[in-house]
């Protein structure tokens, strides 16, 4: 009791209930709270690849390797008669267009498929000045196409569906197998003549209740563009003059019954064979998987955890994904990954010692930084925005789909290898075919760590959570504990809603200098000239109310409290985004503060260790955004327009919260810093 | 001069900044991505839908046919024929009711200059400058016109612009003591929306001060005396003072009761006449009421929105939903006895919470009803100044507002999310909502308790002096 009496005399007494109480613990030690997240935060998602779950297949009807693989050498030496029937085909006629697409249809009409021939256009990536909000991409084809000026011809896409035996015709899987006509190389004849080769086997297959779809996509205007034009006219049937006369309008010699579009029932899932000539001389044939869409959006993971669990049963494959390779040098990541090993080994024994029957496994320095070098590429990918194949497509109508990528050097020689392949697609397709309704219910928001670790969004939030709880509670901090003075929340709050407004504009601005300048050099001159023009007076508002230490209070709490949520909301369209703008953003907005008060704090002699650390620290990460863009300024000029247009084209996530996130907080906190 | 110059400029610079914001919207196509928005267009007020209600009556089908169109026939006549030009209108409508929003704010502030000539001693704002460069009215105009939720429901193809402004009118018209307008304007109101039919205390209050005079008579028995006017203190404050002034003011005007019961009836029979003439060939007046207010009253369409109807009325059994669907309108009917003996002297302010409760309950709530209000609570700026939680509210309201579309988007656009995530958001929205309908009661409560003990301490120090 009288310990508890002298407690209450050295400190102001915690009144209210308990919950207030915590808050006004936490607001009143927020420095130190803050501090204790900062590192929390950036400690576990060091751990990120530790703490990577093993994948598992979610969905039971998926029922994976429970049949026997019925692909075999004939069917791989079949695909090589075909490769090699259509390099000779084609390097024997005078009209390879007519002559490939006459060919496919009668190997597809000799299979029974149903087969037509889907042409389509490029998008113009054009906005119009006004209206740029409501234009959306077509894919329309009339005879020609205008392609950055320029009349082209349209891309063609080869389609042919595979009627289900025992199927009703409501479902169907679609396979993707991108060639370019052009220069077809050896590797892209091979996937032809596999596909085509997998499809008549499944045309004899009796377990097939869903219907096959193949589409040959013609990947002249990129793969992507293929098959969401494909897509988009399954989807969205375009009923307009123009189409029934692309309807009229036939290849010669083709009937109108080739042009015909059909369709075949709802998509389940959705496969993209590639096969690409491994760079240098390696002999090791490997099998790559793409998953990531546009805005970073994940398929279903049993796409891929089926995909893994039939490689790693049958044995036959080195599975991998794609990777930053530089990272395998980076000493002290591999350092870090040997403390984590020799913590977790010990660990693994404690574990061991209590629980006799825990799995005693732990994560190896080497797997460390393989999983850092996965999982930084897996960010980056999604943080882009731009989808990694034609698989993200199928994202955008709420489908799954993945892309295989065959990684060879020697493929000609390789039988094995393409019949196990074969067999691996054959063992996917079956379990895709037993699913009795759409893939729901499992994971969506993930992140590959290995092609058999993942790390779901129930780990990789906690770090996210423990940096962005930093917003809230330093903006309850400043808050409480400053009394504002009457004008400082109206001028905050102008100062705030002026720079929105200009991060907006600034935001969409590209979009009409798209339209009044033909160069790019210029679009971006005027737009950073008009853009600091617009700027400078609300630099210049400065009154009276500087009086006061305290001023910038207001303004601070204002911008915390918008960031966190900004992000906060971002973390849920994509996740990678926000992570880097928190990581960015959270120790830019906490340390700012004006530069004469981090000049007094630095020599007050009373000012503590945090506040002198903040002085000295404020200027370099207030100012270090604004350097970072004036270096990319004067070296990538060149390169910046064409990278915000892709941006602007894909609607980016990243597009968005540079302009409306991370651009007005920066500017924020600069303004904060220089008046 | 100086300050009137800097103050009309304010004014009229930020309704042209205002009008230019919502023209740039409209240009950019904007209207048409927002007018798919559940936010903002509900069934009921909903643009597009009209559009096609009026296609069919164009077609000689009634405009009810198929459970598309839930609105008033005479929205359909007036607006109908506009078609792609509609937004026009609703520009015109944000703007008309800015300006009734700035001579509400006239008649407040001259009713605060008489009881504030006591040397009341009146905390000044802590978010704005009042009384310095511009008037309450202007400010809340100003924050009416601003508003996000105001911009984007003008700009997306929603007629809750409309009601707002009858709304609008409806209470500007009774602090004028016009019985006829007032009437008028509330039937109107009503009969595009119903919920306005709860204002009918504040509507009247100030006319004729006789729904709060039946309420004190008859169910709290305060004899006290009525004031009438626009918002004031308690009369019990000012009979501690017994100013001479404010007696000439008590008095019941029974003769203007009665005009606005007259008035309300010949306009509800215009009306009703009207509609019945519109929908002669189908279904009449008992079709209009079953697909409007009994669209309203059942909760037929279940599609998401951000109340809190619709995620319980998916899962509800049929077998209690209609015991369920009278405790979830009840709810708003039971708010209206309590706030209105509470608040009977500060009709505007009643209005005010009023709007925001409905706004919370109703059963297809859109944003443009937080609009409404939220341009009312800036009047009410001298009032709510040591209002709590205005930083969390204000954060609260943009975070809401962005996770809605957000995680719509994700349950219904990219199919990783589900009801649930959008739920959560519209059930922190309810929450905002009902902490700023508390805290704005409790401030004014504080507020009142505040002035009633400086009025005691300064007449015991004169009564001493003297």
């Amino acid at each position: 009791m009288g310990a508890d009496g002298e407690k209450d005399r050295q400190a102001p007494p915690l009144k209210g209930r308990l919950l207030a109480r915590l808050a006004v613990l936490i607001v009143r030690h927020a420095a130190l709270v803050s501090f204790v997240c900062c590192v929390a935060g950036i400690v576990s998602l060091m751990l990120l690849p530790v703490l990577a779950k093993s994948v598992y297949v979610d969905e039971n009807a998926l029922l994976p390797g429970s049949a026997r693989a019925t692909f075999s050498h004939y069917d791989t030496l079949k695909a090589h008669d075909l490769a090699r029937e259509i390099q000779t085909l084609l390097s024997s006629s005078t009209d390879p267009q007519k002559d490939f697409r006459k060919w496919l249809g009668d190997r597809l009409d000799a299979l029974g498929a149903d087969y037509y021939f889907h042409r389509f256009c490029p998008p113009t990536r054009s906005f119009s000045i006004l209206g740029f909000l409501s234009t959306s991409h077509t894919y329309e084809a009339g005879k020609h196409c205008l392609v950055d000026g320029r009349e082209q011809t349209p891309g063609v896409n080869a389609v042919g569906i595979l009627r289900a035996h025992q199927g009703d015709g409501n479902e169907a899987i679609v396979l993707v197998t991108p060639f370019e006509l052009e220069n077809l190389t050896a590797e892209n004849a091979i996937a032809m003549g596999l596909s085509l080769s997998l499809l008549d086997l499944l045309s004899r297959a009796l377990w097939l209740a869903k219907d096959v779809v193949w589409v040959a996509a013609d990947s002249k205007y990129e793969k992507y563009t293929a098959v969401a034009a494909w897509l988009k006219e399954y989807h969205e049937p375009l009923v307009s003059d123009s189409s029934f006369e692309g309807m009229h309008y036939t290849q010669d010699g083709n009937s109108s019954r080739d042009i015909f579009f059909k369709r075949a029932g709802s998509i389940t899932a959705g496969f993209v064979l590639e096969f690409t000539r491994g760079a240098g001389a390696t002999k090791v044939s490997s099998l790559e998987i793409h998953a990531e869409g546009s805005n970073g959006q994940m398929p279903n993971m049993d796409m891929i955890s089926v995909v893994n669990l039939l490689v790693s049963w049958r044995q036959q494959f080195h599975l991998t994904l794609e990777g930053v390779p530089r990272i395998k040098d980076w000493q002290w990541l591999r350092s870090v990954g040997y403390v984590f090993e020799i913590v977790g080994k010990k660990a693994a024994e404690l574990r061991k010692a209590f629980l006799s029957h825990a799995k005693a496994s732990f994560t190896t320095a080497e797997d460390y930084v393989n999983g850092v070098s996965v999982l930084l590429r897996s960010c980056w990918n999604q943080m882009l925005g731009v989808p990694t194949g034609s698989h993200g497509a199928f994202r955008d109508f709420q489908l799954d789909a993945v892309t295989l990528e065959v990684v060879s050097t020697d493929l000609e020689h390789n039988m094995d290898f393409l019949t196990n392949f074969g067999r691996l697609i054959e063992g996917v397709l079956r379990s895709v075919n037993n699913l009795l309704e759409k893939f729901h219910q499992s994971l969506f928001l993930y992140i590959m760590v290995s092609p058999n670790k993942f790390v779901s969004i129930s780990t990789y939030i906690i770090p996210f959570g423990l940096l962005l709880s930093n917003f809230p509670i330093q903006a309850a901090a400043l808050c409480t504990s400053v009394k504002a003075t009457p004008g400082s929340w109206t001028r905050a709050i102008l100062v705030v809603i002026l720079v929105e407004t200009w991060s907006l504009g600034n935001a969409i601005c590209p979009a009409i200098l798209f339209h009044l300048f033909s160069s790019a050099p210029t679009r971006l001159a005027v737009w950073i000239l008009l853009s600091g023009l617009c700027l400078a007076p609300v630099f210049c508002l400065r009154s009276d109310a500087h009086a006061s230490d305290d001023w910038y209070v207001p303004l601070k709490s204002l911008t915390l409290g918008l960031t966190g949520i900004a992000l906060g909301i971002l973390s849920a369209v994509n996740f990678s985004v926000a992570l880097a703008g928190a990581l960015l953003l959270v120790p830019m907005c906490l340390s700012a503060q004006p530069f004469s008060s981090s000049w007094r704090a630095l020599w007050k002699p009373k000012s503590g260790v945090i506040s002198r650390v903040n002085a000295v620290l404020a200027p370099a990460l207030t100012c270090f955004p604004l350097l970072v863009v004036l270096t990319i300024l004067a070296r990538e000029s060149a390169g910046l327009w064409s990278f915000v247009e892709l941006m602007w084209f894909w609607g980016s996530a990243l597009y968005v919260s540079a302009f409306l996130v991370f651009l007005p907080c920066s500017i924020l906190c600069l303004y904060i810093f220089f008046s | 001069m100086v300050l009137q110059g800097r103050r009309s400029l304010a004014l009229w610079g930020g309704m042209t900044l205002a009008a230019i914001a919502r023209l740039l919207l409209l240009m950019s196509g904007a209207s048409a991505r927002l007018s798919r928005s559940v936010e903002i267009a509900t069934p009921v007020t909903s643009l597009v839908r009209l559009e096609e209600g009026f296609w069919l009556k164009k077609l000689g089908l009634s405009p009810y046919a198929g459970s598309v169109y839930h609105g008033s026939p005479l929205l359909l006549e007036i607006i109908g024929p506009l078609g792609a030009n509609s937004p026009i209108l609703f520009l015109l409508s944000d703007f008309a009711t800015a300006l009734l929003i700035i001579l509400i704010g006239k008649r407040l502030s001259a009713a605060r200059d008489h009881y504030t000539h006591w040397n009341i001693g009146i905390t000044h704002s802590m978010l704005f400058l009042t009384g310095e460069t511009l008037d309450i009215g202007e400010i809340a105009a100003l924050l009416y016109l601003f508003n996000p939720f105001t911009v984007f429901v003008c700009v997306g193809g929603s007629t809750s612009s409309f009601e707002s402004f009858v709304v609008c009118l409806a209470l500007y018209a009774s602090l004028e003591g016009n019985a006829p307008l007032a009437a008028f304007a509330w039937v109107m109101a009503s009969h595009f929306a119903m919920y306005p039919l709860v204002l009918l205390i504040p509507v009247t209050s100030r006319t004729f001060d006789l729904a709060t005079h039946i309420l004190c008579v008859f169910f709290l028995k305060i004899a006290s005396a009525l004031c009438c006017g626009p918002d004031k203190p308690r009369s019990k404050i000012f009979r501690l003072k017994s100013s001479e002034s404010l007696k000439s003011s008590t008095n019941v005007q029974w003769q203007k009761l009665w005009s606005f019961i007259l008035w309300s009836a010949v306009w509800s029979s215009c009306v009703l006449g009207l509609c019945n003439r519109i929908l002669r060939h189908d279904g009449g007046l008992g079709e209009m009421l079953r697909e409007t207010y009994g669209f309203i009253l059942t909760v037929k369409d279940l599609t998401p929105n951000i109340g809190v109807y619709w995620y319980f009325f998916t899962e509800v059994f049929d077998f209690y939903r209609s015991f369920f669907l009278m405790v979830f309108h009840g709810n708003i009917f039971c708010m209206i006895a309590p706030l209105s003996i509470c608040f009977y002297h500060r009709p505007i302010f009643l209005s005010f919470i009023l709007m925001a409760v409905v706004s919370t309950l109703k059963s297809y709530p859109s944003v443009g009803d937080a609009a409404l209000y939220l341009g009312l609570m800036g009047l009410f700026t001298h009032e709510l100044s040591d209002f709590k939680y205005a930083f969390l509210l204000l954060n609260s309201y943009i975070c809401v507002a962005a996770l809605g579309p957000v995680m719509f988007n994700l349950w219904i656009w990219r199919g990783t999310g589900n009801a649930n995530f959008y739920f959560a958001t519209a059930l922190a929205y309810a929450f905002v909502q009902t902490i700023l309908i508390v805290e704005s009661v409790n401030s004014m409560l504080r507020f009142e308790r505040g002035l009633k003990l400086t009025i005691k301490t300064t007449l015991s120090s004169s009564k001493k002096d003297n």
